[in-house]
């Protein structure tokens, strides 16, 4: 891995962990929530750090280069990521729905009884 | 089911921005009402209008559920059928504010499910002893044609009019719309979750005008996109179903 590369990984993973724990501490994100991007700043950090380990699980992996085999991870991590969030929206998106038929009709009742009244 | 009578029938009636010819309709689902020798109700959804459908409304004590926010008709369709649970209706019937369906027709659409000959009607335009002259225009057929054949090839249920949103079920079907419902272009996939429930499906003639105010939820532009996304849907739903088996 060239070290130009390792050096802009480090300052990506360092990047990472800024932001993260500056979104934790001013309330913005709960901890369960980042953890993922810890890891994978975690990751990228120990990579650039000890490119021969990474090499190494590139090789046996038969994969030629370091390089490839981030860009590899990244992509994979980044769909998997997009998927659960996609997931999340949805189920978000139907527990609104629920709650504003669930309301309408409530406000429907409170203003029949009103009429009534 | 000999008390016909005493059955409770719901008139489901989503309107979106319907403002301006809903009062007019409604006349003529009343009139019906008066001379009909079911107990039948409607109930109104206005699916969040931003136009004066809900003056309208509220100023003419029209029985109506505002949607505090739009949900798309497959989210109004399914307050309906939440709201015919609630209030333990035995029928209900998906019926539109736009004067597209011909309220005479209810019977047909009536009759087989409280003769236990279905659980589920749709109203046809396609079917022979359907007397209506407006039948869309030739590409929109071509496209029913398509999803019809689709449907039939993933779930044996023979239906015509795919799209139709004259449809009546019994409680069974309530239940199971207030469980699932899609909320983007509902009726085509609705029939794959019905399949999968066992739920007898029966299509019915019936009479449809063209819309006298309002604009289609469909247009022209849409029609591709609507083809792929539901084709996809209901093959996708159909090999959920054979998995779940």
């Amino acid at each position: 891995m060239p070290i130009q590369l390792r050096i802009l990984a480090i300052i990506l993973a360092a990047f990472f962990f800024i932001y993260t724990i500056r979104l934790v501490r001013k309330d913005r994100a709960e901890i369960r929530h980042m953890l993922k991007w810890f890891i994978l700043a975690l990751i990228l950090l120990i990579g650039s750090i000890i490119p021969d380990l990474g090499t190494s699980i590139a090789h046996l992996l038969g994969i030629g280069t370091l390089t490839s085999l981030a860009l590899y991870f990244l992509v994979g991590a980044l769909l998997f990521i997009c998927l659960k969030y996609q997931i999340s929206l949805i189920s978000a998106e139907k527990e609104i729905k629920n709650l504003v038929q669930e309301l309408s009709l409530l406000k429907k009742k409170i203003s029949d009884k009103d009429k009534e009244n | 089911m000999s008390d016909d009578k005493k059955m409770k029938i719901l008139l489901i009636i989503p309107a979106y921005n319907e403002g301006e010819g809903i009062l007019e309709n409604l006349k003529i689902v009343e009139d019906y009402q008066a001379s009909c020798p079911y107990q039948l109700d409607y109930v109104v959804i206005n699916d969040g209008s931003t136009d004066n459908e809900e003056e309208i409304l509220r100023a003419n004590n029209i029985n109506h559920v505002e949607l505090i926010q739009n949900l798309g008709i497959g989210g109004a369709v399914q307050t309906g059928y939440l709201y015919a649970l609630q209030n333990a209706y035995d029928i209900a019937v998906q019926f539109d504010g736009d004067g597209q369906h011909d309220i005479q027709s209810l019977p047909n659409l009536i009759e087989p499910i409280l003769k236990d000959e279905a659980d589920f009607t749709v109203g046809s335009r396609f079917l022979d002893e359907s007397n209506s002259e407006f039948k869309s225009s030739k590409s929109r057929q071509m496209g029913i044609r398509i999803l019809s054949s689709l449907i039939y090839m993933s779930s044996k249920i023979k239906i015509k009019d795919v799209t139709s949103g004259y449809r009546a079920g019994n409680r069974k079907v309530i239940e199971q719309f207030v469980k699932r419902y899609p909320r983007q272009y509902p009726e085509p996939e609705s029939y794959m979750h019905l399949f999968s429930k066992n739920i007898r499906v029966k299509e019915v003639g019936v009479k449809m005008f063209e819309r006298t105010t309002g604009v289609s939820s469909i247009n022209m532009v849409k029609g591709i996109s609507y083809m792929i996304s539901v084709s996809l849907a209901i093959i996708a739903s159909s090999l959920l179903g054979k998995e779940s088996k």
